[in-house]
């Protein structure tokens, strides 16, 4: 594999003036790194640079308000506060100084916002946003005039900061595709009425930038072409105001985008929707202008990107979370690295999900994601005393230990007792359209790989035998299981964690009935073992994807499937946009759901349940049972090696990811992460 | 009975292979026994559970990190493992390989050798014959079926039409089909009993080969250049405007496919 793998992607490109090293855009994101005043910040600026570092073409930065009312949350970035000109500044330099360049998308929150409960929000007409609670303010001509100013103002403090361009967002949120939608904006006066009257706003603001930055400087515009919605506009209305736009001649660039916060989903779509799946927006915009194109829209694979910018379908690649799972993408991607490319899951349950809470961005393959202070990946030292790490278990945790302790170089052995590597992460990815899932092991598998890993697939052994291999450092990872008793028919998954029950440090669901024969496990249930048939009860004691993917895996194999839950919802827990699909998937599969109700026993042919709000009990029939409560750790080995160690100088003994506490895969990574980098 | 089994550290499957433009060879980092090998590994220990008796040793040329390759093989069963690592070797080809290995196996006077059918990552299936001939000793090729008697082998081969049945006299190199058998996997007992056991290192010198006998010096072939296969052209794309079936008709026709 040489350069000449991703020519097209390789290849230069120029807007106005500003020259791109390559393809690949990192697309404008609320990252939530910014202070709690709108001030960017020292993580902020990591996170840039590092993908600076890794290769990208051109960074923009998002989430830029340009007033204080157009703050969508508190760490929106002040942008059109000139104190934030300095700390740019220093950003902007780093940047350039790696080769990349970066623009700055300048908002209005408009009617849409990430607080709760919302301050003030604008909008061209006083309603609320359909997927809101709140009513909107309807703008007078003073606000107008007000928001054309922050406009202006914020693109000449980005140009003070040294940012190559600006780019404009009216995309799935914020006032300008308010101000441009026929539904939102119901004004009779010069901003709205008419198509024309419409664009009015957003024309304003690209010209009051435009004559701030002067006509060498690029301005973009971040297009939703498509609302989603059914009372929204679609593609067509999209193209016109691209023509518009175009028309206007003040607009070098399109960054395409669709959806709105009442098709959130859309607008950073989960793994749920296709790869590619905008492919016919983007297209259609390239072909309708002249203008060059930013393709959007879970773009990951690089043949697909190849391929787009090859044949014309656009003319740049916007890559977001992509770049959070793996900054040095473009590099890898350009060097011939391409298998080593960590690819992004669609998951957002570590980006998106944090951000809307005004937590810093995270990521579940990347634990340095919003961190690269404190984990960027070049800040692994090389060891100096390369030790003999022995890791039992090779799950998501055992793995990530291989990986960063062999990166750091130290002697890696990592033993598991099945016959593939993966552990629960192989079968999550079994739940329907959680295909992706596995490219959290597929990236680790290959990395060990790479690095020279010494792995041993199917031993197992006992703690005698793990202490003659002499390890200075023992990893225990040997994950979790569901929490059903351990008299459990030999059919079923042997119990581990005898030991811990024995010392009072592991307790059981307490649940009468739960040993039957008819109650089976997520994990046999995904993995094949047990296949059951007819109508089957689904108990989500965990909120996740545990049991709500289980319940429609079993919807897939033709069961009739009721899931119940002592919570208000099934997958409670779940990402909202992971949430959204899933219940509209739910009810497509006939999937029923009974919220607020409690399983108080498992009886041979159901379960009898209570209603937690009423205290009515209802029995429930049911062929098989598929219980989910929060896991418990297999930690047997643990606490066999931890007796015969019995404090012996020179052996470090560590128990990791579920075997330690069973929980959500982002954790156990970066613990691992952040474990392996200190050895 | 003494039974020695070439095996060869090959890149996993699940890292592209890459050539090296400068030096023209396959970039080799750390891997694993080449699958067929271990089913020829598996076919000795069996052998030798069955007789009670004898020796399996593992025989590979290879980098010096190819010692956690051959620790697998020994805690599958394997009794001793001799390493051929010497810098020397960089750049060998097949006859020199075979050439190395050859006056390994002379030490050892097995009375049986075998090999996987093919490497993994080169493919070149040829190398079982070339180490036969240098030692003079009769091949049998492609065996699915392997049983050893009184001084004798005899084996089943796969053809294409059917099977051979093939005997010959011991000492005889074997080149073992996959299908032969289903390998067994490494306790963690066979584990630490392998990082016990110590990897016979042997150097070039050791064989009593000169320096000029190996590497790219002692190479019968040499390779001239390296070049990508040219680039497929990006196909027609027919929009369904619906009318693509026909379009597509008329293209298939166009080219005399139809």
């Amino acid at each position: 594999m040489t350069d000449s793998d991703f020519p097209a992607l390789a290849s230069p490109f120029s807007i106005r003036d500003v020259e791109l090293r390559n393809r690949l855009v990192f697309q404008p994101h609320f990252t939530a790194l910014a202070h709690i005043d709108g001030m960017p910040s020292e993580d902020l600026e990591a996170y840039h640079v590092e993908r600076a570092r890794g290769g990208a073409g051109l960074i923009v930065d998002g989430s830029m308000a340009v007033m204080e009312e157009g703050k969508m949350s508190r760490r929106f970035l002040a942008i059109y506060d000139p104190r934030a000109v300095e700390p740019y500044q220093a950003m902007t330099t780093r940047v350039h100084e790696l080769g990349a360049k970066i623009f700055g998308q300048l908002t209005h929150g408009g009617h849409t916002s990430l607080e709760h409960p919302p301050n003030v929000m604008w909008a061209p007409t006083q309603m609320p946003e359909p997927s809101s609670n709140f009513t909107t303010k309807a703008m007078d001509e003073s606000d107008i005039r007000r928001t054309v100013a922050g406009f202006r103002q914020s693109g000449a403090n980005l140009i003070a900061a040294g940012f190559d361009g600006v780019e404009v967002k009216i995309a799935h949120d914020g006032l300008l595709r308010s101000f441009a939608s026929p539904f939102f904006n119901r004004r009779t006066d010069r901003y709205g009425g008419s198509f024309e009257n419409r664009m009015r706003l957003p024309l304003e603001c690209l010209s009051a930038i435009r004559e701030t930055i002067g006509e060498d400087r690029p301005l973009g515009v971040r297009l939703c072409l498509h609302e989603y919605t059914p009372f929204g506009y679609d593609l067509d209305y999209g193209l016109r105001m691209a023509e518009s736009l175009e028309g206007s001649g003040l607009v070098d660039y399109f960054n395409c985008d669709a959806g709105s916060f009442s098709s959130f989903w859309m607008e950073i779509p989960p793994a749920a929707i296709p790869q590619g799946h905008f492919r016919p927006l983007n297209q259609a915009l390239k072909q309708a202008s002249d203008l060059p194109v930013v393709a959007f829209g879970r773009l990951k694979q690089p043949d697909l990107a190849e391929h787009m910018i090859a044949t014309g379908e656009a003319d740049l690649i916007g890559m977001a979370r992509q770049l959070i799972a793996d900054p040095e993408t473009p590099n890898k991607l350009l060097s011939g690295r391409a298998e080593e490319i960590r690819a992004c899951i669609g998951c957002n349950d570590a980006c998106l999900h944090q951000v809307v809470q005004e937590k810093g961005v995270r990521c579940v393959q990347n634990p340095a994601a919003g961190r690269e202070r404190f984990l960027g990946e070049r800040l692994l030292v090389p060891t100096a005393e390369p030790r003999n790490v022995v890791i039992v278990g090779g799950g998501p945790s055992g793995m990530k230990v291989a990986e960063i302790a062999a990166r750091r170089g130290h002697h890696v052995t990592l033993l598991e007792r099945e016959d593939v590597l993966g552990g629960q992460a192989r079968l999550a990815a079994r739940q329907p359209l959680h295909e992706e899932f596995a490219e959290v092991t597929a990236y680790l598998e290959g990395a060990l790989e790479r690095l020279g890993v010494d792995v041993w697939l199917n031993v197992e052994g006992d703690a005698e035998q793990l202490l003659e291999l002499d390890a200075d450092v023992l990893v225990v990872a040997t994950g979790s299981q569901p929490n059903l008793p351990a008299e459990r028919s030999p059919e079923h998954d042997p119990d581990a964690g005898a030991i811990a029950r024995e010392r009072g440090l592991q307790a059981v669901t307490p649940i009468p009935g739960l040993e039957l024969d008819h109650v089976l496990s997520a994990d046999e249930v995904l993995r094949g073992t047990h296949s059951p048939s007819g109508r089957v009860v689904v108990v989500d004691g965990n909120g996740h994807w545990e049991a709500a993917g289980t319940a429609e895996f079993l919807a897939d194999a033709g069961c009739e499937v009721e899931v119940l839950t002592h919570r208000p919802m099934v997958g409670h827990d779940l990402e909202a946009t992971n949430f959204a699909l899933f219940v509209q998937r739910a009810g497509e599969k006939g999937i029923s759901f009974s919220a607020f109700t409690e399983v108080r026993a498992v009886e041979p042919d159901g379960v009898r349940a209570v209603q937690t709000l009423t205290g009515a009990e209802r029995f429930i029939s049911a062929e098989a049972v598929v219980p989910v409560y929060p896991r418990r750790s297999r930690d047997d080995i643990y606490f066999d090696l931890f007796d015969k160690l019995d404090g012996r100088e020179g052996v470090r003994l560590e128990r990791l990811g579920d075997a330690a506490a069973p929980r959500l895969v982002q954790s156990v990574l970066s613990e691992a992460h952040v474990f392996a980098a200190e050895i | 009975m003494r039974l020695c089994v070439c095996v060869k550290e090959v890149p996993s499957s699940l890292v592209s292979l890459r050539l090296d433009p400068d030096s023209r060879r396959l970039v080799r980092g750390k891997g694993r026994l080449n699958a067929p090998d271990v089913h020829a590994l598996e076919e000795a220990l069996r052998l030798r559970d069955e007789a009670g008796d004898g020796e399996v040793v593992l025989v590979s040329m290879a980098p010096e990190h190819a010692v956690d390759a051959l620790r697998h093989g020994l805690a599958m069963g394997a009794d001793r493992a001799s390493l051929i690592a010497d810098p020397a070797l960089a750049g060998s080809d097949l006859v020199v390989t075979a050439r190395v290995l050859a006056a390994a196996l002379e030490r050892e006077r097995p009375d049986l050798i075998l090999f996987g059918w093919e490497s993994s990552d080169s493919g070149g299936a040829m190398l079982w014959a070339a180490v036969g001939e240098r030692l003079g000793l009769p091949v049998l090729s492609r065996v699915w079926e392997l049983r050893t008697d009184d001084g004798t082998v005899w084996g089943r081969r796969q053809m294409e039409y059917g099977f051979d049945v093939v005997q010959a006299a011991l000492p005889c190199a074997v080149a073992i089909s996959g299908a032969i058998n289903a390998p067994r996997h490494p306790s963690l007992k066979g584990l630490v009993a392998s990082k016990r056991t110590e990897v016979d290192r042997l150097s070039v010198a050791d064989l009593g080969l000169a320096p000029s006998d190996v590497g790219e010096t002692g190479a019968r072939t040499r390779v001239l250049g390296l070049r990508r296969p040219p680039e497929r052209e990006h196909g027609t794309m027919i929009e369904d405007d619906e009318h693509a079936a026909e379009q597509l008709i008329e293209h298939l026709i166009e080219r005399g496919v139809l």
